[in-house]
């Protein structure tokens, strides 16, 4: 690997790194020969199988050492299966980040030292800024290939499986646990979620219905007003023709009733008090 | 020593900032670390469903278009408040302000015991009562409806399995319809496993959302405080940081089927663009939409790269449609300085033309 120094481009590393890594993940030795990953699979299996029983093995004097102890070789299988598949030589992963970062940070040393620029610190924050972007590309470059994502696919089913296996072992043991010391378990109040969940529905249900029932009888109430109101009409109408007559004969009776009682009224009283 | 005040020289013109620098960062991140209130636009809840929540602006002024706009949201993922995020800087106060009538559907908080919760209960149940509510309080004939992200995808399928709906314009801001340009996440969702995850969790917690979401820009963070320090001088800009910064914290889980259907149908096999999406065994097919179309996308989304979004133009039957296109990323679209001076106004020109004419079934 190239040393670091102040004129070095920290994208060339990460341009070597980025083709070591995609041999890292696509060439990996393995006895079989046909599938890279089952190297991987058998180091998770083994992984996930001495924690889930280090976790489930109950409370012991030892037991700090013993997850110590526990650590520290998986720590170093894992660092034997990554220096095993970066190639014959042991390559330190950290060396290789140190000398990323060493050359970026040569190359920002050297910016506030030698460049002379009366607008420094704007230039340097626009330097930064596009350092930034160009960063972010490259990483998007990276984590857009087919490489990564099944890389994270694979990661992501591997935690998975894990934690499947580890919800089988513990929630028993701990739903058992919670119910004896009379504590809700994660069972009962997931029953109880769903349940308050269904009862929710059903009140949303009944309010439609309610809401349904309740505008069929309006419109029934609307339909009957409708209905009395041309009932009405129609005797009004009737009415109307009956009136129209009576109202003709009644307006004769009271002109004939009017004429001669108003003079009569009127007359002996005006006479009488003139 | 020499006169080093900001009059004299840039020393002292440095050390005046660095002075203020300092000051803005003691006042605003020790002295009072307290976020602005976000989300305060008044509003009053018109319609509960399950945890969706359709919530009436109050008006501001007169309102001037008898159409209710309504604001259709996205399914988990964050909270909302980022549609109404700060007084001066809130899509839902601007919408209210220039005279439209706004709702806003919220899907609220979802749990483990919404794990059947999918596409089936969005587009036959919540969303057409959404529309009969809102015609029902405003005593309107038609509404605008206003997809946003993943409501944006909601809004398009409801409107192609619901043609004649009583929508009158649909406005979808960076809905990706596209996964084949659906970037990072089209191809990590590809092998995925979204049924193992659904398995373990019953949905997608909150935790692996924000996971999800950070991993798209690894420097997102470091880019956002490296912004804070550079402006750490001006006030309006910090309290805009700690208003962003909570919302870009702040995550809220998926429903268990929903995420299913998104991440196996139409991110791994791009199934809505290409016809082959079913919900509740009705086929998706977007040729059916014709109410006119505004589509709005942004230029440097990672989340849904603007070919995504703007294939929504080319699957659709509508002929009055349009495309516009921001500078920005993703948020800045409803949360943004840009948009309040662009697209805003774009979209409340673009609405407001189409909401004074006669109702569209007057035309046929």
């Amino acid at each position: 690997m190239t040393n670091p120094s102040a004129d070095s481009n920290p994208f060339a590393l990460w341009q070597e790194w980025l083709e070591k890594g995609r041999d890292f993940w696509t060439k990996l030795p393995n006895e079989a020969g046909a599938d890279p990953y089952q190297m991987w699979r058998h180091l998770w299996q083994a992984w996930a199988d001495a924690w889930v029983k280090f976790l489930t093995q109950g409370a012991s004097p030892e037991l700090i050492q013993t997850g110590q102890k526990l650590w520290a070789e998986q720590a170093q299988a894992w660092t034997k299966a990554f220096t095993l598949a970066m190639g014959t030589d042991a390559v330190d992963p950290q060396q290789m980040w140190r000398q990323l970062f060493g050359g970026w940070s040569a190359s920002w040393v050297k910016f506030f030292t030698q460049e002379a620029s009366p607008e420094l610190l704007e230039t340097g924050r626009k330097r930064w800024t596009e350092q930034i972007e160009a960063w972010t590309r490259v990483l998007a470059q990276t984590m857009g290939t087919e490489a990564y994502a099944t890389y994270l696919s694979q990661t992501a089913g591997q935690g998975l499986n894990w934690l499947e296996k580890f919800q089988e072992t513990v929630h028993p043991q701990m739903d058992v646990t919670l119910r004896m010391l009379n504590l809700p378990s994660r069972s009962q109040i997931d029953r109880l979620l769903d349940q308050i969940a269904e009862v929710d529905k059903r009140l949303d249900d009944l309010a439609d219905q309610n809401k349904a029932v309740l505008k069929e009888k309006i419109a029934q109430v609307e339909r009957g007003l409708d209905d009395l109101a041309r009932q009405n009409q129609s005797i009004l109408k009737q009415m109307g023709l009956r009136a129209e007559a009576g109202t003709a004969k009644a307006s004769t009776a009271r002109t004939n009733r009017t004429s001669p009682r108003r003079p009569t009224r009127r007359s002996p009283t005006r006479s009488a008090s003139a | 020593m020499g006169d080093t005040s900001s009059a004299a020289s840039p020393l002292g013109a440095f050390k005046d900032e660095a002075a203020q620098r300092l000051g803005n960062w003691f006042e605003e991140f020790v002295l009072d670390p307290t976020i602005p209130p976000l989300g305060v636009t008044p509003k009053d809840l018109v319609l509960r469903r399950g945890k969706a929540r359709l919530f009436r602006y109050r008006p501001q002024r007169k309102r001037l278009y008898p159409l209710p706009f309504i604001v259709l949201s996205w399914v988990g993922i964050s909270p909302k408040y980022a549609l109404d995020l700060m007084p001066g800087n809130s899509y839902i106060e601007y919408l209210v302000k220039q005279g439209h009538d706004v709702y806003l559907l919220d899907w609220g908080v979802p749990g483990e015991e919404d794990r059947d919760f999918g596409f089936e209960e969005c587009i036959f149940d919540i969303i057409p009562r959404t529309i009969e509510r809102a015609r029902e309080v405003s005593n309107a004939e038609e509404v605008t409806l206003n997809g946003v992200c993943l409501g944006g995808m909601l809004s398009s399928i409801y409107l192609a399995l619901n043609p004649d709906a009583p929508v009158r314009n649909h406005v979808a801001l960076v809905a990706g319809i596209d996964s084949d340009h659906g970037g990072l996440f089209k191809a990590w969702l590809n092998d995925f496993p979204a049924d193992q995850l659904i398995r373990v969790y019953g949905m997608v917690p909150p935790h692996l959302m924000g996971t999800g979401f950070k991993l798209l820009r690894p420097l997102g963070d470091t880019a956002a405080i490296s912004a804070l320090w550079f402006n750490l001088a001006r006030k309006d800009y910090i309290t805009m940081f700690k208003a962003m910064n909570r919302w870009a914290n702040d995550f809220i889980p998926m429903p268990g089927r929903f995420f299913l259907q998104l991440a196996k149908e139409i991110y791994a096999k791009n199934a809505l663009a290409k016809g082959d999406f079913f919900v509740g065994g009705q086929r998706v097919d977007l040729s059916r939409h014709t109410q006119p179309l505004l589509v709005a996308a942004a230029k440097n989304d990672h989340i849904v790269p603007p070919l995504s979004a703007r294939a929504l133009l080319d699957l659709v039957s509508s002929e009055d449609k349009e495309y516009v296109e921001l500078p920005g990323g993703h948020i800045s679209v409803f949360a943004g300085r840009g948009a309040s001076t662009s697209l805003w106004p774009k979209i409340d020109q673009w609405v407001s033309q189409r909401s004074q004419k006669a109702s569209r079934a007057d035309k046929h």
